[in-house]
């Protein structure tokens, strides 16, 4: 049974089909190499921050929590010193910065914080290091490789064939796309520290849906700057998702005042208290 | 003292709206004008019971999802049973509905409130609200408010998710098909 003999219906079928299977198979396998590192609750926002999303959710964190105790300011551009103080390292950091600065500046004041909390994460078995990662990697895009491969060598021979060969080098290519994309996606957390972000996940749940002003900096830590839409910080979430920082939930798009919420529509909310 | 074990709770756990008997009961009707199971509709009752339990008891000014808040107004159509017996029987004082007065100023005071609300029912109930009833801010504030009146009978509730993954599809499936046509 010879693949590269195989009319050119039966094996775009048989590649297509191939190419779904992939999907699990890179999964389990993307599993199956991930090293376990070692159990262990996390409870620091900036480390938790930096293990779901290295240094641009833990300055995103940092900058959160700033804003929310009024160490800091924001205009919509720029931020500017508040009236708080600084209470960790990073926050420090940020502190250090000449008054205006922008978010490429804060970005750079945390870089040192973040390589001292990746060394740390990396000791602790939360993080792989990089031949690691590599080897993970490598691991999950063999399945796609090998269809790069076979699709290959059938295109080869259907070009010294003759034959039409314009749909399996559309594959070909999407098949490459994605393989790029899923190394590059390939995440450096052990399995250990997947489960300790998934426990502080779990138990502050309730964070993802409406954090209090002092809870901000850690739902950003856990679930990102999406937290904020619709909060007195939304101003912030918005800068982070219009710049492409932030994952969201496509509500980046709209406004504070759009829809009904606080708007003078009067249906955004109705407090009760007892007196 | 848990919230279990507070009178206030022991009280509201077991209150229900309205004369019994009725053909359409309290419940019943919040889930027909609504457009709710019955099953919801019994659920967001027993969260308005907590949400009036968080009124009296969390220190700070309670908002209600907006589910919550429909068994609120309905609850205060019962104009009877909501002051002479709710407020008069068992709360021990009024409890005022008040609305937002609109504005960016109000609706991040509201924003911030809700997640004090969320907060207290996690410290006095022992769990997080339930996410279907009680989502989150954004939800709450953007999405649920543009709920709408509509006679039924004049016009078609079609639910753009569905809509727009078929079209999805659809478009798919077309555009693969033209490319294995052009290729065969």
């Amino acid at each position: 049974m010879n693949v590269l003999e195989w009319s050119g219906p039966a094996f775009l079928m048989a590649y297509v089909l191939a190419m779904v299977a992939s999907v699990p198979i890179s999964a389990i396998l993307s599993r199956l190499a991930r090293p376990s590192g070692r159990s262990q609750p996390l409870a620091d926002p900036d480390s938790l921050a930096y293990l779901a999303g290295k240094n641009d959710r833990l300055a995103d964190g940092v900058t959160t929590r700033m804003l929310a105790s009024g160490a800091i300011s924001f205009d919509g551009t720029a931020f500017t010193r508040g009236t708080g103080e600084a209470s960790a390292a990073s926050e420090r950091a940020v502190l250090a910065l000449p008054s205006p600065f922008r978010w490429k500046d804060i970005q750079a004041a945390l870089k040192p914080e973040g390589a001292a909390i990746e060394r740390r994460l990396e000791a602790g078995g939360l993080l792989l290091d990089a031949g690691e990662r590599r080897r993970v990697a490598m691991i999950s895009v063999a399945p796609l490789v090998l269809l790069l491969i076979v699709g290959g060598t059938k295109l080869l021979v259907g070009l010294s064939r003759g034959k039409p060969i314009l749909f399996l080098a559309i594959l070909l290519v999407i098949t490459l796309v994605w393989a790029l994309g899923r190394w590059a996606s390939v995440d450096n957390q052990t399995r250990a520290g997947r489960a300790a972000l998934k426990e502080a996940r779990q138990k502050h749940d309730r964070l993802k849906r409406a954090p209090t002003t002092g809870e901000t900096g850690l739902a950003v830590a856990l679930f990102g700057t999406t937290v904020l839409a619709g909060s007195a910080l939304s101003d912030f979430h918005r800068s982070r998702s219009s710049d492409g920082g932030g994952w969201s939930d496509g509500s980046s798009s709209s406004s504070s005042d759009s829809g009904c919420g606080g708007s003078s529509s009067g249906c955004g909310g109705c407090g009760g208290g007892g007196d | 003292m848990s919230a279990g074990e507070h009178p206030l709770w022991q009280a509201l756990s077991i209150y229900r709206v309205g004369p019994e008997g009725a053909a359409l009961d309290f419940e019943a009707r919040l889930a027909r004008e609504n457009g709710w199971s019955a099953a919801y509709a019994a659920r967001v009752m027993d969260e308005y019971r907590r949400f009036l339990f968080l009124t009296m008891m969390a220190g700070h000014m309670a908002v209600p999802s907006e589910a919550v808040d429909q068994a609120w107004h309905l609850h205060l159509a019962y104009s009877r049973d909501y002051w002479d017996r709710l407020c008069g029987q068992v709360l021990g004082t009024p409890l005022h509905h008040g609305p937002t007065e609109g504005g960016p100023d109000e609706g991040r005071r509201h924003f911030d409130l809700y997640a004090e609300t969320l907060a207290s029912y996690e410290r006095l109930f022992g769990e997080n609200p339930p996410a279907d009833i009680w989502p989150s801010g954004w939800q709450r504030f953007h999405v649920d408010p543009r709920a709408r009146r509509v006679v039924l009978a004049e016009a078609w509730i079609v639910p753009k998710r569905p809509v727009r993954l078929g079209a999805a599809a659809f478009i798919m499936i077309a555009l693969a098909g033209v490319a294995l046509w052009w290729t065969l």
